[in-house]
């Protein structure tokens, strides 16, 4: 097995072996808290759908890591076999001395497949890319692009006007456009390099 | 998640990519110095075709060209998005696409078709008629 792997991926899996223990601790204890606190309060959300979730971050966090440490860069990214590869598009973070603008790659879904939320540090992408048709048994020569549901949420580096925010989508490039909050703006620091 | 494994890959030659340019061996072809990226595509049969959809974010129909010389498919597109800002995370770059493939004489080159949708190209790759499978009409005499 370890020869079939990349260096890289071997790192990556065995961070993810580490991870779901880790998990499923933090789980136990919280749910052994959320006993507790049942017994006095109101019912609270049931213990399996804050475990799936749970495990389903763990799981999105170690994609993230494979993404960031291994296939640090776009060329890299398209060598991943599909299986290795999410659907997720990626992104691109460009700031102005007024914005910070996010471009998402998403080719071939139609602008009412996806969803795009804002907090003030936060934006977050979600969608379904769908396979154009249903057949089954197609042969196919090349197998290449990647389907499926996806969720980002991609952390801002200064807080934004929500208020004022506002995306386009063209051929299959989604560009969203955040202000900077006011606060963000009298925040920054000129460091003068003597 | 669904995807679609590379085990579906036919091992036939209707189409497939020259010599030099698999793109599991190097991804980046480097062309009077911009940077081309090949785009990921899906190739398969339908009923009197090949049909081939490119994933190509950011690519107009005007950026985009696609022509067959000498049985060589190549699908080409110019980068076209720029942002004034400063670049603080990336996980693509804003260069443009490039690929090739052989096509056999199976396909009917005078025929093919493009459409271009939501940054997706989609080729129709007829076959040429010679190599269509032919259906022969049975008549059945009823007497």
């Amino acid at each position: 097995m370890a020869e079939l792997l990349p260096h890289n991926l071997k790192h990556a899996l065995t961070r993810l072996r580490e991870d779901v223990p880790v998990t499923f601790d933090r789980w136990l204890r919280r749910s052994a808290v959320d006993i507790d606190k049942e017994r006095e309060g109101p019912p609270r959300r049931g213990a399996l759908a804050q475990l799936r979730e749970n495990i389903h971050d763990a799981l999105n966090r170690w994609l993230q890591r494979l993404k960031r440490r291994s296939f640090d860069s776009e060329d890299n990214r398209r060598r991943l076999p599909a299986f290795f590869r999410d659907g997720d598009p990626s992104i691109r973070l460009e700031e102005t001395e007024d914005e910070i603008v996010v471009l998402a790659e998403m080719p071939g879904l139609d602008p009412g497949d996806f969803k795009v939320e804002a907090t003030d540090d936060r934006l977050i992408l979600r969608g379904q890319k769908e396979v154009e048709s249903e057949e089954r048994d197609r042969r196919y020569y090349y197998a290449e692009r990647v389907f499926g549901a996806f969720t980002r949420s991609i952390p801002l580096p200064c807080q934004v006007d929500v208020s004022r925010a506002s995306a386009t989508y063209r051929n299959g490039l989604l560009r969203i456009v955040l202000p900077k909050a006011e606060q963000a703006k009298a925040n920054r620091v000129r460091v003068r390099v003597a | 998640m669904k995807t679609m494994q590379g085990e579906n890959v036919m091992p036939e030659k209707t189409i497939s990519a020259p010599d030099g340019q698999q793109t599991n061996g190097d991804p980046e072809i480097t062309r009077a110095q911009e940077r081309h990226i090949p785009p990921p595509v899906d190739i398969y049969e339908a009923p009197g075709e090949l049909v081939l959809m490119a994933d190509l974010p950011g690519v107009s129909r005007e950026n985009l060209e696609v022509h067959v010389d000498d049985g060589t498919l190549t699908i080409q597109a110019k980068a076209e998005h720029t942002v004034p800002g400063e670049p603080i995370y990336r996980e693509f770059e804003l260069s443009g696409f490039f690929r090739q493939f052989e096509l056999s004489d199976e396909i009917d080159t005078e025929k093919i078709k493009a459409e271009m949708k939501h940054g997706v190209l989609m080729l129709h790759l007829p076959m040429a008629e010679k190599a269509k499978p032919r259906q022969v009409e049975v008549k059945v005499s009823s007497d």
